[in-house]
């Protein structure tokens, strides 16, 4: 619903558009040699006015030039906006997946204790792109003697 | 000398960067890194004669790519192999083979356990096979007669040795004997965990 609303602000631009240069059109400038100024004549009804075609309209056109740039306005911004939200349900949804995921980890190993110190055996049992471990900067070697 | 937790890092990093690390997963990737600056290994590259990261395995996350020398910036996320957030706990400098005696059951289990862990974190190791391991007495019998076992020590502190070494300059196989502690029912009244 939103979307065919957004879809008719362009045609509604058009439609008003059209609709002034047809009013336009009816209307021709003459000159008042008496006075010295020129008017405007509509030729179909036989109207005559001092002001430019529309000058009823002259406000209304004013009127309507300003609603339909607020309502362009109104589309863009709301184009960005949804664009920000959109942007921002993606990031969340990473988020919620990799602590749904490292919740459901956390299950899967059996309340995976958290402990001090790991055996290779430990980490070799992490071996999936899911529930990746490795291990690092190991310095010691299999027959270190520890002293504790 | 550390274990890394590299699951979140390979899903929010999904492609072929990943790859490497994919296939090198529940092992010790020490010999990736230099030792002395926990950097990545770096060598000079033969094709273009410049200093250049060295990856025989492939191109992985947090890599610079090859050829760019002092435009690429490393500062802008920290690597992950630095990043301390996704560190688990360490690696063992060295695990030894123990034998748990259940006194009530006569069921043994043999745990390979880390030469650093207090007899508590054994303890926490033996849940695994036996949900109601905290309501046992442990004792050690050996030359020195029949003791109960400090859980807060390890056991080493405890007069348990280590004797891989021993055996390893004998030329004794590392089973020849592991040492076998008594696990006797003293019920503590807790529900099973």
């Amino acid at each position: 619903m939103d979307e065919t609303v957004v879809d008719c602000i362009p045609l509604a631009f058009v439609v008003f558009v059209t609709l002034r240069s047809a009013t336009m059109a009816s209307w021709v400038q003459e000159y008042n040699y008496t006075v010295g100024r020129a008017y405007w004549r509509n030729a179909s009804t036989g109207e005559t006015s001092w002001d430019p075609p529309g000058a009823a309209g002259s406000a209304g056109t004013v009127d309507a030039e300003q609603a339909s740039a607020v309502a362009l306005q109104a589309h863009i911004k709301g184009r960005q906006v949804r664009k920000e939200q959109e942007e921002r349900a993606t990031s969340a949804k990473m988020v919620q997946s990799v602590y749904r995921g490292r919740e459901a980890r956390h299950q899967l190993s059996g309340g995976a204790r958290r402990k001090k110190y790991y055996t290779p055996a430990d980490v070799a049992a992490h071996d999936r792109a899911d529930d990746l471990w490795v291990s690092l900067f190991h310095k010691a070697h299999r027959s270190a003697h520890i002293c504790l | 000398m550390q274990v890394v937790d590299l699951s979140d890092l390979v899903f929010l990093h999904a492609g072929p960067l990943a790859q490497p690390l994919i296939e090198a997963a529940g092992t010790d990737i020490t010999h990736w890194f230099d030792p002395a600056t926990h950097g990545l290994r770096r060598h000079i590259d033969p094709k273009t004669g410049t200093l250049a990261p060295f990856v025989p395995l492939g191109r992985f996350i947090h890599c610079p790519p090859a050829g760019s020398g002092a435009e690429f910036d490393p500062a802008a996320e920290v690597p992950w192999w630095l990043d301390d957030s996704l560190v688990v706990g360490a690696l063992t400098r060295k695990t030894r083979s123990v034998r748990l005696l259940n006194m009530l059951t006569q069921q043994e289990t043999a745990l390979e356990v880390c030469a650093e862990e207090t007899l508590d974190e054994i303890q926490q190791r033996y849940l695994d096979h036996n949900a109601h391991s905290g309501s046992y007495a442990w004792k050690r019998t050996d030359a020195r007669g029949s003791r109960f076992l400090d859980m807060r020590r390890t056991l080493e502190a405890n007069g348990v040795p280590d004797e891989d070494r021993t055996f390893d300059s004998l030329s004794i196989p590392d089973d020849f004997y592991v040492p076998t502690l008594h696990l006797y029912f003293a019920d503590d009244l807790t529900a099973s965990a």
